[in-house]
């Protein structure tokens, strides 16, 4: 019990913060299909490591060499060294790190049953304390939760499914960054953005509750 | 230049020699040519421009506007009046058209690397800085295709380093220069309109300490606003008392958003739990929102941005993938910069860049949002000065770096040159060009000649101006045009059903693919073919006289 106190004490502003986004409260009442879904990870592991050489994507590499064709022989080459399945494998890269855009956590959500509809997963007021606390986090040479960040994108990616059964672990690591940059503000700042971020959450719950 | 130049070594001017050159290669290697074909814009840009050489007027006949008229809106009068004396020069033709913007583009890179030495980036970063300008992707492109949005952002550029300059020297001239060119900014593009005003301001705010010497001699500071003055005058009446500026607002506004348009009440509340919960300022918020956040994303800067090929297929990034770790590590260290002016300036350049495209419909436009990429090219800088000298110790590093990036530059190359006119050449209007042509040559031949406006490769999915092609390459005379609405007395565009149509004889009939279906046009009747570069079938020329 004291440990669980004094977790709370030392992460009061994570737990706040975590407590004021939409996305925490629809998971709750969403765990019987988190579960489930969970359950589907083997499945979905599977599934995904056939998705990056597909016929149509390799098609698609072999429409792009296509381009040469006419052309001499050392173009042919040529054309194979710029157009291979590497490109697919660093197209990957960036596929993983779309698991990391912002856009999904501060506004769309993942379209699924998983993020409220209509309000962002994580309150907006949060991104630019985000950004800060990203920064503030590489600058304090905490390398915790970027490791953790890093584990739970490769989970997320693995599964090739954005939902937030998977990105929620991802959404956990946002919102501490986010309570990273709050620690940054001034105390007048800070007092002013808790009494903007309370009342838009407010505001978030309240539609949240009217839209369903 | 003695103020900018004065300060260098000769080494120095020598690497910035070499990046012009490059910048100028870059922009200028085969212009006429790639972009695959002249666009409506380009097309319409270099008409008015020799029509005002000509005769005074626009293609309208209005006397030296200060927005010209086009289809659905105005259009800034920066470039037009820019390729004036480039026509005068050349002539009437595609290089024409293209230079000045090029060569904006070309100088941008200069300016650039006196801006990054203006902010205190070391050497190497500012050599490393402008060289990434010059190379970048995300500027060559919009630089080759006469886009307004390059000669706005010159104006940005220009504006930032004679106000630093001023400051410097605490002379009201150079403040003078500044200020003019931020005005000019806003009449060269639309979406400085929004972000020139802000970040104007925001320079003021934080060099306030430094701006002292403004107020001291309240007469010269009057004088110097003049050119500034003069300039917005005009611009605020087009703005608030002509449609000018406001139809190009309403027409790419993201209210026109087909998603957002279901979406909202238009203040028709329900109850009072609507009026809250689902107000329409919140949905417009959110609606923007998701526009904004969009610009965030790596994907976008450093793999799939540019849009040269269709989606599922390999693409180019708005920066080379190669510079991800220059440009995060720039980004990292300019927010923990020491130069508090540099801080700010990069931050707000950061947060605001990407707001007047997040404004607009279409989602990531790189052509709106190109006032970013100073953020990125001082990140970059930045980024390289951070990791100069650890990459200077571990050569091979550098080398790595250096292998990848030409690999880089292979790679957009051959998308830019091949690939993109082979997948998007209609949507540059390709084969407009061959029929305003053969139009010119063969015109006396016929009674009538009808030309379709509809076309593409595999729906016919796009509309255009072949009449202002036929103005263009026909070189008609812009009095005769305005006057009697010469060279169009037999020039019919319309969209044709072959069927139907009865096209009377001895007519000209150029069609798409999908107007003139091979299986019901003789092959007797056809005299010219166009196809894409694709391979796929453009256009097709019949002539009803050869009808057996």
């Amino acid at each position: 019990m004291k440990k669980l106190k004094a977790f709370i004490s030392r992460k009061r502003i994570f737990l706040g913060f975590l407590i004021l986004a939409p996305e925490f409260w629809w998971i709750i009442f969403k765990l019987p299909e988190v579960f489930r879904d969970l359950l589907k990870l083997p499945f979905y592991l599977n599934q995904k490591i056939f998705t990056v050489f597909t016929e149509e994507r390799l098609v698609a590499v072999g429409l792009m060499r296509w381009a040469n064709i006419d052309d001499s022989g050392w173009l042919q080459i040529f054309s194979k060294v710029i157009y291979n399945r590497l490109d697919l494998i660093i197209d990957e890269f960036f596929n993983f790190l779309s698991y990391i855009s912002p856009r999904i956590y501060f506004q769309a959500g993942d379209g699924s049953i998983f993020t409220p509809p209509g309000i962002e997963p994580l309150p907006i007021l949060l991104f630019p304390l985000f950004l800060f606390g990203l920064i503030n986090s590489i600058k304090k040479n905490k390398t915790k939760p970027f490791l953790f960040l890093f584990i739970f994108t490769l989970v997320a990616y693995s599964t090739g499914i954005k939902n937030f059964s998977f990105l929620l672990p991802i959404a956990l690591i946002f919102i501490w960054f986010s309570s990273q940059g709050f620690l940054a503000l001034n105390k007048k700042h800070k007092s002013l953005f808790i009494g903007l971020l309370i009342v838009y959450s407010i505001f978030l719950g309240g539609r949240m509750i009217w839209l369903s | 230049m003695a103020f900018l130049i004065g300060k260098l070594w000769k080494k120095e001017i020598f690497y910035i020699l070499l990046i012009f050159g490059v910048a100028l290669f870059a922009r200028f290697y085969k212009l006429s040519q790639h972009p695959v074909s002249l666009s409506m814009d380009e097309v319409s840009i270099g008409y008015n421009a020799y029509s005002i050489l000509k005769t005074g007027r626009d293609e309208w006949g209005q006397s030296f506007p200060l927005a010209f008229r086009s289809v659905g809106d105005y259009k800034p009068p920066v470039n037009i009046y820019l390729t004036v004396p480039s026509i005068a020069f050349f002539g009437l033709t595609e290089f024409a058209v293209r230079a000045p913007v090029a060569l904006l583009g070309s100088l941008s890179v200069i300016v650039f690397i006196f801006l990054l030495k203006e902010l205190e980036v070391k050497r190497i970063g500012y050599l490393f800085g402008g060289f990434w300008l010059a190379i970048v992707a995300w500027h060559i492109h919009f630089s080759r295709g006469s886009f307004e949005a390059v000669t706005a952002l010159f104006f940005i550029l220009l504006g930032v380093l004679w106000f630093l300059i001023c400051i410097r020297k605490k002379s009201l001239i150079y403040f003078s220069f500044s200020l003019a060119l931020f005005a000019l900014s806003l009449w060269a593009y639309h979406a400085e309109r929004l972000f020139t005003p802000f970040f104007l301001l925001f320079l003021l705010f934080i060099y306030r300490k430094d701006l002292g010497f403004l107020v001291k001699k309240k007469e010269k500071l009057f004088i110097s606003l003049i050119p500034f003055i003069v300039l917005i005058i005009p611009f605020i009446h087009l703005t608030f008392f002509t449609k000018v500026v406001q139809e190009r607002a309403i027409s790419t506004s993201i209210l026109r958003e087909q998603s957002l348009i279901r979406e909202l009440n238009y203040g028709k509340y329900q109850s009072t739990g609507e009026a809250v919960f689902d107000n329409d300022l919140y949905l417009i918020f959110r609606h923007f929102l998701g526009k904004y956040l969009n610009y965030f994303d790596l994907r976008f800067w450093f793999w799939k941005g540019m849009q040269y090929t269709p989606p599922g297929f390999l693409d180019v990034g708005l920066f080379y993938a190669v510079d991800i770790l220059v440009i995060l590590v720039g980004i990292y260290s300019l927010i923990i910069h020491k130069n508090k002016n540099l801080r700010s300036l990069a931050i707000f350049w950061f947060f605001v860049g990407p707001i007047p495209a997040a404004f607009t419909m279409n989602e990531q436009h790189p052509l709106r949002a190109l006032i970013w990429i100073p953020f990125f090219g001082i990140s970059a800088a930045a980024g390289f000065e951070a990791t100069y000298n650890f990459l200077k110790r571990n050569k091979k590093y550098l080398f790595v770096y250096v292998l990848l990036l030409l690999i880089n530059i292979i790679y957009f190359a051959d998308i830019y040159l091949r690939q993109f006119p082979r997948f998007f050449s209609e949507s540059w209007q390709y084969g407009y060009k061959e029929i305003s042509l053969y139009v010119c040559q063969n015109q006396d031949r016929y009674d009538n000649i009808y030309i379709t406006d509809t076309f593409g490769s595999i729906v016919p999915n796009n509309t255009g101006l072949p009449g202002l092609y036929i103005l263009f390459y026909c070189k008609i005379d812009p009095t005769a045009h305005f006057t009697f609405n010469s060279g169009f007395e037999k020039i019919k565009i319309k969209r044709m059903v072959w069927d139907k149509d009865n096209f009377p004889e001895n007519s000209l009939v150029i069609g798409s693919y999908w107007d003139l279906p091979p299986d019901k046009v003789e092959k007797s009747m056809i005299v010219k073919k166009v196809d894409y570069p694709s391979g796929k079938p453009a256009f097709i020329f019949v002539d009803t006289t050869r009808r057996s």
